[in-house]
């Protein structure tokens, strides 16, 4: 039953993930914020990643410090180069902001939506989840499919992957795997991260 | 063994009596049905005139869409046939095909209210009752026609077949060839079964063909799309408690200071 509650929780969903994709920052990436994380990752039958990250960040000096490194490293700017930038032209037109940011925001404003000019590129991942939030908000399920279907899945797919080959931290490699999860198409199995 | 009913739709006089027992019997809410009956017609099939009921309930089908659609964390259940003793153990979600008795049952305390088994079922004999919530699901739980199992097994017949003035309503055990509900079939009672598929509904209707043919043509349902249905009840029943978390903390609020700006509603510029 596709009930507001049900469709509250989905939408909460895009926007916890959204919030992971942020750059870090003490303000919210918090104790409360690991507690819903791993949380999450217990729900999803992935407690040994859970604690895996958990060692990593309690081993830290200044675990916000490390992040942060990765962050720029993964996601902004890396030596020798940017291992992967979070914007779908990138992987669909191989420059930045290119016809597929264009049709990106179109959809948003298909939908209704408009982009602050404040905010990032249309196809910034971050936007992306947060209008997929919107949508499932205003319970606009087939624009939901629709917008995963054409716009969404296939960047991320290449995108995916670059993460969790090159990424030197366990964090990011969760982040950008339950979001694959949650975004892909239902396969035989449905969706677990683990087999467990 | 597999249980099923025949409706007998040159019986039914359409008086509803079946499904206030059945609200009666199992206090159903007011706005849902295990069962129901729609009158269809007078409508024109082939050259003549047909006008008939359509008394439907719970399929409990061979292959029942709704249990595959079910989130449940699966459990080990043990069936035990009352007559032999014999025991089976299967692996079940909070919904499954009884491996006995071939009927389909909720264990509700572990149903976690998604309400997916509902949107699978294409007849729509299933719904969430919200009146009954708990520590699992505080939006109800699914619930639906159980062939009136308890009082079967206490050596009743559903309410249903019971109160039905004309006798309409016959219950029994398809796979017992000398049942009444056997011998239904093999005259030609039949399951309305969806549109591209079979998956073997145990409920079946026997009548005049052309009442048959009315029936058929205006309730034959259509399959949910169940991968997206299967989905979405999958990733809301599982993100539930650390959403409910999440919002419970005020962290989504805080990432709504530092998210929501990238996209406005442009509705009110309009």
């Amino acid at each position: 039953m596709s009930d507001s509650n049900t469709s509250q929780d989905i939408a909460s969903l895009y926007r916890f993930l959204a919030q992971c994709m942020q750059y870090p920052d003490p303000e919210w990436m918090n104790d409360d914020f690991f507690n819903v994380f791993y949380n999450l990752l217990g729900t999803f039958g992935a407690i040994p990643e859970g604690k895996e990250i958990k060692i990593v960040l309690e081993q830290s000096s200044d675990y916000i410090e490390e992040l942060q490194i990765e962050y720029t490293r993964l996601f902004i700017n890396g030596f020798p180069h940017v291992v992967a930038p979070p914007y779908a032209s990138v992987y669909m037109d191989k420059s930045v902001q290119g016809a597929f940011a264009l049709k990106t925001l179109n959809f948003y404003r298909e939908k209704g939506f408009t982009m602050e000019e404040s905010a990032d590129l249309p196809d910034n991942l971050i936007h992306e989840l947060e209008f997929l939030s919107l949508l499932v908000e205003e319970e606009d399920f087939e624009g939901e499919e629709e917008f995963l279907n054409k716009l969404f899945r296939p960047w991320y797919k290449c995108f995916c992957p670059r993460v969790t080959e090159e990424t030197r931290h366990p964090f990011y490699r969760m982040v950008v795997t339950l979001i694959d999860s949650f975004t892909k198409e239902e396969e035989e199995d449905g969706f677990q991260l683990n087999e467990a | 063994m597999q249980y099923g009913m025949i409706i007998d739709l040159e019986r039914c006089v359409g008086c509803h009596a079946c499904t206030i027992a059945c609200k009666a019997e199992w206090e159903v809410p007011v706005e849902f049905g295990r069962n129901w009956v729609k009158r269809l017609g007078p409508s024109k099939v082939g050259k003549e005139l047909a006008s008939t009921y359509y008394p439907g309930l719970c399929n409990h089908c061979a292959k029942p869409p709704c249990v595959d659609a079910c989130p449940a964390d699966p459990v080990e259940m043990t069936f035990k046939d009352a007559k032999t003793g014999k025991t089976t153990t299967k692996s079940v979600a909070a919904t499954w095909k009884d491996p006995l008795n071939g009927t389909v049952q909720i264990d509700k305390s572990r149903c976690l209210g998604c309400g997916a088994c509902a949107e699978a079922c294409p007849y729509g004999a299933r719904y969430v009752n919200p009146a009954l919530i708990d520590d699992i699901s505080s939006d109800g739980k699914a619930d639906k026609c159980t062939y009136c199992m308890p009082r079967v097994e206490a050596g009743l017949t559903p309410a249903c077949v019971q109160t039905c003035i004309t006798n309409a309503r016959i219950f029994g055990d398809l796979d017992d060839a000398n049942s009444d509900v056997a011998k239904y079939v093999a005259k030609g009672a039949k399951g309305l079964e969806p549109k591209g598929d079979t998956i073997g509904p145990n409920s079946r209707y026997y009548g005049k063909k052309k009442d048959i043919t009315l029936l058929f043509q205006d309730s034959t349902p259509e399959l949910a799309d169940l991968s997206s249905v299967k989905r979405r009840a999958m990733m809301a029943s599982m993100v539930k408690p650390a959403m409910r978390q999440a919002r419970d903390l005020g962290l989504l609020g805080l990432a709504g200071a530092l998210l929501v700006k990238g996209l406005t509603e442009e509705k009110d510029d309009k």
